[in-house]
């Protein structure tokens, strides 16, 4: 698996993007992280005995300013009714956790992907969101896991009118990301016209053998409202 | 064994009860009103928490809490409008008067807090700011910490802890840079007349959009806004998202991205040019003509 998974401690991890170390040095335990440069190193407990490396979602670096990832994509054109499964690619977060079963806590985040903010909507009544712009894909690409992952979108078409599509957007708190050979999502956009839709995400697994990653915010016990879905009101072009 | 000072019997309670203590004030009047006031204090904290959790998810913690403390005080008014007839033995109209009296008499005496708080009703109803808002108060600007009964309290980037009575906030220009999810900003740069243009333009356009912060959508706009006699100005309009430009201030959002624009420019060949002029004159100034020998003649 690499870095993904449940790893007892020691771990070592070294390839030429990144260094990890985790376990007990001299007298204490010790955590360090060296990408490109950047040095990230913590004390841990003696008691420590393994640690939880998985993707998170991807909205918390370099700074979390919202709760919404925006996947931009070229336009796909619907028919009316029409349903077309694409796959998107998505940034990928990295959590390190300490921690056992159930009980987990946030270590150490990072990400090789490159940040991008945008607003979706009007100053006043919309939403800061992480931008990514992805090709469109008719089968699953071929991608680095530690960079991006891979989002199997339905996209329906529940309007009257040819539709064209080129982005979408999710909520935190919505995502279920599965990691294994790569990292996936897999969502469903429901299109009602040119200006609304609404995104879901699917708890069935795309691609089989993944287990689900430990969300950021399930770990850091952020109470959120949960909601049935994102509901996109300003557009879906 | 109970002491003989408390050994008293039922008769003697029954007695005690409508022992007059002062004027008409029995025992059992000042009993009705101390439970009066702490069955009022029980309501209130009961309505409070039914307000907390009814409305705890669709107003913000500062104006709810405001709101409690309000319906809080109207119920504790209540109470004591209930409980103070009876308490004093005079009419009920009696009482009405009277508080009407109380009330002239503290509103021309209070006419600030009054204004205060009638104030901070206001704020909290037209929810112009509330906690966590950066916004800039006649001069103040800094970071809403909360809108209190009379007063509104801000935190200023200096860290200074500034409070601003309510009336003066709701008389005075409000800007709140937090009430939208993006601001825009205006750099300018000016560049040589000899320098491409269209390619500083174009350079600006790249490194903005390698900016992580610089809103993909609205997107920035770089523009020639002027020919001034030193320089040709180029200016460049962003998008921001409000919650991360509101962490700084103005000057270190820009030294944060000026200096990264000049490097641009500067490394493709492009300069910011020195303030300079170029004088012609109408006719030929003076000339200098120097009379001799030229070397070697004699």
């Amino acid at each position: 698996m690499g870095v993904y998974g449940v790893h007892p401690l020691p771990y070592d991890y070294r390839d030429d993007l990144i260094t990890l170390h985790a376990g007990p040095e001299g007298e204490s335990s010790r955590y360090l992280r060296v990408i490109d440069g950047e040095r990230v190193e913590k004390i841990l407990g003696d008691d420590e005995k393994h640690l939880l490396i998985n993707p998170v979602e991807p909205i918390n670096l370099p700074v979390p300013l919202g709760r919404h990832l925006e996947i931009a994509f070229p336009p796909v054109v619907l028919r009316p009714g029409a349903e077309r499964k694409i796959y998107l690619t998505f940034p990928v977060e990295i959590g390190v956790f300490l921690g056992w079963e159930g009980n987990y806590d946030i270590l150490d985040l990072f990400s090789f992907a490159p940040v991008k903010f945008s607003l979706y909507g009007t100053p006043n009544t919309g939403i800061i969101t992480r931008w990514y712009y992805s090709a469109t894909h008719g089968s699953p690409p071929g991608v680095d896991r530690l960079r991006e992952g891979v989002l199997e979108l339905t996209l329906k078409n529940r309007s009257a009118d040819y539709i064209e599509v080129s982005r979408t957007i999710f909520e935190r708190s919505e995502m279920r990301i599965f990691y294994g050979e790569l990292v996936a999502m897999t969502a469903v956009m429901e299109i009602y016209s040119h200006v609304v839709a609404q995104t879901i995400f699917s708890s069935r697994q795309a691609f089989p053998g993944l287990a689900e990653s430990l969300s950021l915010y399930t770990a850091q016990k952020i109470p959120v409202v949960q909601h049935k879905g994102f509901l996109m009101e300003h557009g879906v072009v | 064994m109970i002491p003989e000072a408390l050994n008293i019997t039922f008769n003697q309670i029954l007695e005690l009860r409508e022992q007059h203590i002062l004027g008409n004030i029995t025992y059992t009047r000042i009993a009705f009103f101390i439970i009066s006031l702490v069955v009022a204090f029980f309501v209130a904290k009961i309505v409070g928490l039914y307000l907390r959790k009814k409305f705890g998810h669709r107003m913000k913690k500062d104006q709810l809490k405001f709101f409690i403390r309000v319906v809080q005080v109207v119920i504790f008014i209540i109470a004591i409008g209930i409980a103070v007839p009876s308490f004093l033995d005079v009419s009920f109209t009696l009482v009405l008067i009277a508080l009407a009296g109380v009330l002239i008499v503290v509103a021309f005496s209070s006419q600030k807090v009054i204004s205060n708080f009638v104030s901070g009703a206001a704020l909290h109803q037209e929810r112009v700011i509330s906690a966590g808002d950066f916004v800039e108060i006649g001069g103040v600007s800094g970071t809403v910490e909360g809108i209190k009964l009379f007063s509104t309290l801000v935190r200023t980037t200096a860290g200074v802890f500034v409070r601003v009575p309510n009336d003066q906030v709701y008389g005075t220009q409000v800007s709140n840079y937090y009430a939208n999810a993006a601001r825009r900003y205006e750099y300018t740069l000016g560049i040589r007349y000899q320098d491409d243009e269209d390619k500083a333009i174009g350079l600006l356009t790249a490194y903005l959009e390698k900016f992580p912060f610089a809103l993909k959508n609205p997107p920035p706009d770089v523009f020639v806004s002027d020919i001034d006699s030193n320089s040709v100005v180029i200016k460049a309009r962003i998008w921001f998202p409000s919650e991360w430009a509101n962490t700084r201030d103005d000057i270190s959002l820009r030294t944060g991205i000026l200096p990264g624009m000049k490097k641009t420019l500067e490394e493709s060949g492009i300069e910011l040019p020195y303030t300079q002029q170029v004088i012609h004159f109408a006719q030929k100034p003076f000339s200098l003509q120097v009379e001799g020998k030229k070397e070697g003649e004699r």
